[in-house]
């Protein structure tokens, strides 16, 4: 609509604006409950406040307004939202002082005095200030309690979160034999604190951004400054900083949006549970990414022999977890290769097996219906479904299912000649192989990619399986997490890292950081390059 | 909901860059690239024109000989370090003259994929699977190589990295589970015909050993510390030679001369022989597998060598699309040549298949000579292009 108004109209308009207008921001909108009353300062009148922040929080029955009146008259308003809030940390710290302040010195008449005398008596940890009324929403929904004080345009913000976090408990999916016993919960300061009890450091940095264009999540990234590389920092930082999306509920909703190869299924973070895991690799020169909400850290950048490694593998002596970690080496390979293989030999290459075997094989299988890769196919389809019918399960039924899915219908479909007792082997194997791995995201990698080999060695054998092994390695080689390759330090070798990669070295060998993630040549143990003070044998001899 | 584009800030190695690889990487690619030939049709052996008893002393010789040359060639890459072959032929010998042989030596390059390809596909078709077409083999490999090269000279080191790990291991088990079946006292009398006839088997051994010539020519400009790369080239040929000369024996102790010169690919023939406690039996794929990683590598290598080509006359060409249409056209050439099987072995003869390998091997060596009889030095260029 254009404007008709005449000039002597504009100019009276104008003179009206200047002069009943309090501040330039307080013109932005006319009405309080517009929506563009979040950018607005706060008004002198404490009754006006109450009124917007109120519409602000219209039907929201947890929202709480108390009102501190002191001879009939209005001397302070806190707002808190129930449960998000510690409401017996409010009546104590901020209420009854308060309270007590005004009985003790009667009614304040100068509102600078009155302010002043408040902010001393609060006794909250953390106080911050809130100017305009996008201060005092943020600072409501993230569990703080608001002091408004009348003629004052300034609110209190007094740190007394509430939420209920579940107790730090023992880890459950990456549970060790030794070692720490306590794992992430929730609560975004519970998992900084786990992480900062271990690292007693100044040097410690968590830098904290909000994601979620509607939720507001808060996400932490923690880093050891000086000795991650800055590129990498500021990688995870610009890529946190561009995420779009509508709420972050898990750390899995991250991981997509800054993966470096997004249709690659191996994954690019590492996923953990574990306080002194996370802490590992914040020591190695990683960057740990923890949000609200999720007991969960991913750690970048990260490479391939992460997802074989266990934190198990640093309380035991390393003769023993070096052992291990060659046997998880193994592990994978079978769990994604056996069917493939059995498949193969019994289909194109029976000279492969030895006579002997080879008869007593062919005589198992003499009366299947079944050709060896649609027996692989099923079977390895059927375990598939039982282990995640086993995962959705009941606690006190899973196991059962298990034993039910495993003993008697693999030992009834032998019996009802579908299946050979060999098949069965290789799928308990394969199996069994695929629980060695101690990441279930890499495990999960595992599980998909037996497929696609099945069928390789179905159609062409072991040449078959060889080509499916090329595009594979074809895909690892081009990998990258964070612009780091990801079967570093072995493609690229580097080789003072493969003391800490397919085995692991004692102390005193793991002279240094991982080269990809920490400035060349880092000592572990000073930044300045000084010698590690292990007693063990010196590096250099 | 909006994904962040990632950037890739760092290489890993941080003094390795985009278009630089390792004295590591290039020591497996110097590997690589010559075991491959080793390993299946093994022209060393396949050409019966000169082969006697005193194979494995032509290959001494043709390592001599390749020493002294691949030093020159680390020469050439210390006066042209960090540009690629193309580029020192337009400077050493002029725009017009240079833009001449660039065309030649990338059609080179295609003609040498388009060789391997086929030689490839041709051992597959007539081995494995022998009712599958010769082209589909060769258009499989045609695509690993082409995606290889897209991803540049890096991606090629980690390739040969990995191959050449695979190429090693399964060598020294082949070997050491060969020698207890050997019969060496085959390769006696030593020298019982003279030097003559080891001399003119020496040529086809330098075309076969002397490979790792033009993959320094390729490869050595990009290493990150040319000074290790000396080390690297002289310790691949050392390694190559032992191989090849325990090959060489071994396969003469098995088979003794007269029925290897009529074995089409005696090291397959060789792996058959082996047993592990007669469980483990007919392990001729096991020396397929290390083939086919050693010319995936080959052919990668020598695509990227025609590819290189487009990025040096056009300015901010995308490397994905020059490596298809190179790639493509190799593919499309491989068609054409060795229409026969025998046509193959034909060209492992001395007398072709050493004159055809010159022309890659000597191109680095050549533009040496000429630039140092101009006096071109790429540092000078590049210190009178600051001034």
């Amino acid at each position: 609509m254009s404007d008709r108004t005449t000039k002597p109209g504009r100019i009276v308009r104008r003179l009206m604006n200047i002069l009943f207008r309090t501040r330039p921001s307080d013109v932005l909108s006319d009405s309080p409950s517009s929506e563009n009353h979040g950018r607005r300062l706060l008004y002198s009148n404490v009754e006006k406040n109450i009124e917007v922040i109120t519409r602000m929080f219209d039907r929201t029955d947890d929202f709480v307004v108390r009102r501190i009146n002191y001879n009939g008259r209005l001397e302070a308003c806190v707002l808190f939202i129930e449960g998000a809030a510690d409401a017996h940390d409010i009546a104590n710290q901020a209420i009854e002082p308060i309270v007590a302040m005004l009985e003790h010195s009667g009614r304040t008449v100068d509102p600078v005095t009155r302010s002043a005398r408040i902010d001393e008596v609060i006794s909250a940890a953390k106080m911050t200030t809130a100017k305009t009324f996008q201060d005092i929403s943020d600072a409501v929904v993230n569990g703080r309690l608001v002091i408004l004080i009348p003629d004052d345009r300034e609110a209190r913000v007094a740190w007394l979160e509430g939420w209920k976090t579940r107790n730090i408990d023992q880890p459950t999916a990456e549970q060790t034999q030794g070692g720490p016993m306590d794992s992430f919960t929730e609560g975004l300061l519970d998992k900084i604190s786990l992480i900062r009890r271990r690292i007693r450091s100044d040097r410690l940095r968590v830098e904290q951004i909000k994601l979620g264009e509607t939720a507001h999540n808060p996400v932490a990234f923690m880093y050891l400054d000086s000795i991650t590389r800055k590129e990498i920092v500021d990688e995870v930082r610009r890529r946190l900083q561009t995420i779009e999306i509508d709420s972050v509920i898990d750390v899995n909703y991250i991981k997509e949006l800054i993966l470096d190869e997004p249709w690659s299924p191996w994954p690019n973070f590492l996923v953990t549970e574990r306080p002194d895991r996370t802490v590992a690799q914040i020591l190695e020169g990683h960057v740990a990414i923890i949000i609200d909400g999720s007991p969960w850290a991913l750690i970048v950048p990260i490479t391939i022999d992460a997802f074989l490694q266990s934190p198990d593998d640093y309380y035991v002596h390393f003769y023993v977890s070096s052992f291990v970690r060659i046997l998880r080496w193994f592990g994978a390979a079978i769990a994604l290769l056996a069917p493939s293989l059995y498949v193969a030999v019994l289909t194109y290459h029976h000279e492969l097996i030895p006579s002997g075997i080879l008869f007593t094989i062919l005589a198992s299988r003499e009366r299947l219906p079944l050709t060896p890769f649609v027996e692989a196919l099923v079977m390895e389809g059927a375990f598939e479904i039982l282990r995640e019918a086993g995962l959705r399960m009941p606690t006190q039924t899973g196991p059962a299912l298990s034993i039910v899915g495993v003993l008697v219908i693999g030992d009834a479909a032998v019996r009802a000649g579908i299946v050979s007792p060999l098949m069965i082997i290789v799928v308990g194997l394969t199996a069994i192989s695929t629980f060695i791995i101690p990441s279930r995201d890499f495990n999960n990698v595992i599980r998909i990619l037996r497929f696609p080999a099945l069928v390789a060695s179905g159609l062409l054998g072991l040449y078959g399986i060889l080509i499916y092994l090329m595009f594979v390695m074809g895909l690892l080689l081009r990998m990258r997490s964070f612009g780091v390759p990801f079967l570093s330090p072995l493609i690229p070798l580097w080789k003072k890292g493969v003391v800490d990669s397919l085995v692991r070295g004692p102390w005193w060998e793991q002279k240094f950081r991982p080269w990809h993630v920490v400035k060349p040549d880092e000592v572990r143990s000073e930044p300045d390059g000084k010698e590690p003070a292990f007693g063990g044998p010196k590096v250099d001899d | 909901m909006e994904r962040p584009i990632p950037s890739t800030p760092l290489r890993g190695d941080p003094t390795v860059r985009k278009t630089e690889i390792s004295w590591w990487q290039f020591f497996m690619l110097l590997i690589t690239v010559p075991l491959s030939s080793l390993i299946t049709f093994s022209p060393i052996l396949a050409t019966f024109d000169h082969l006697s008893r005193d194979a494995w002393i032509s290959v001494i010789l043709a390592g001599i000989v390749t020493s002294g040359m691949s030093f020159l060639i680390y020469l050439y890459a210390r006066r042209f370090q960090g540009i690629n072959l193309y580029e020192s032929i337009r400077i050493v010998f002029g725009r017009y003259l240079g833009f001449v042989i660039n065309v030649a030596v990338s059609m080179s390059f295609i003609f040498w994929t388009a060789a391997t390809l086929k030689q490839f596909a041709y051992f597959f078709s007539g081995t494995i699977y022998t009712l599958t077409p010769v082209y589909v083999f060769a258009i499989l490999l045609g695509l690993v190589s082409i995606l290889a090269a897209a991803e540049g000279i890096e991606y090629i080191g980690r390739l040969g990295e990995v191959s050449g790990t695979f190429l090693i291991g399964g060598l020294l088990f082949y070997i050491v589970m060969t020698i207890p079946l050997a019969e060496f006292q085959f390769i006696r009398p030593v020298l019982a015909n003279g030097w003559t006839p080891v001399v003119k088997h020496g040529y086809v051994a330098l075309a076969v050993i002397g490979q790792t010539l033009w993959v320094s020519t390729l490869a050595m400009p990009h290493v990150n510390k040319l000074e290790s790369s000396l080390k690297a080239l002289l310790f691949a040929i050392a390694t190559n030679l032992i191989f090849f000369i325990m090959s060489i024996i071994l396969l003469i102790g098995l088979f003794d001369v007269e029925l290897l010169s009529v074995l089409t690919f005696p090291t397959l023939s060789a792996t058959r022989l082996i047993s592990v406690s007669r469980i483990f039996e007919r392990l001729e794929w096991l020396a397929i597998i290390m083939w086919i990683g050693a010319m995936g590598v080959k052919v990668s290598l020598l695509l990227h060598g025609a590819t290189i080509a487009a990025s040096t006359y056009v300015t901010n060409i995308n490397r994905t699309r020059s490596a298809i249409v190179f790639g493509c056209i190799s593919i499309i050439v491989s068609l054409f040549v060795f229409s026969t099987k025998h046509s193959v072995f034909t060209f492992l003869k001395s007398s072709t298949y050493t004159w055809a390998s010159i022309s890659l091997q000597t191109i680095g060596i050549l533009v040496l000579i000429v630039a140092a009889v101009r006096g071109i030095r790429i540092n000078d260029l590049q210190q009178e292009d600051r001034v």
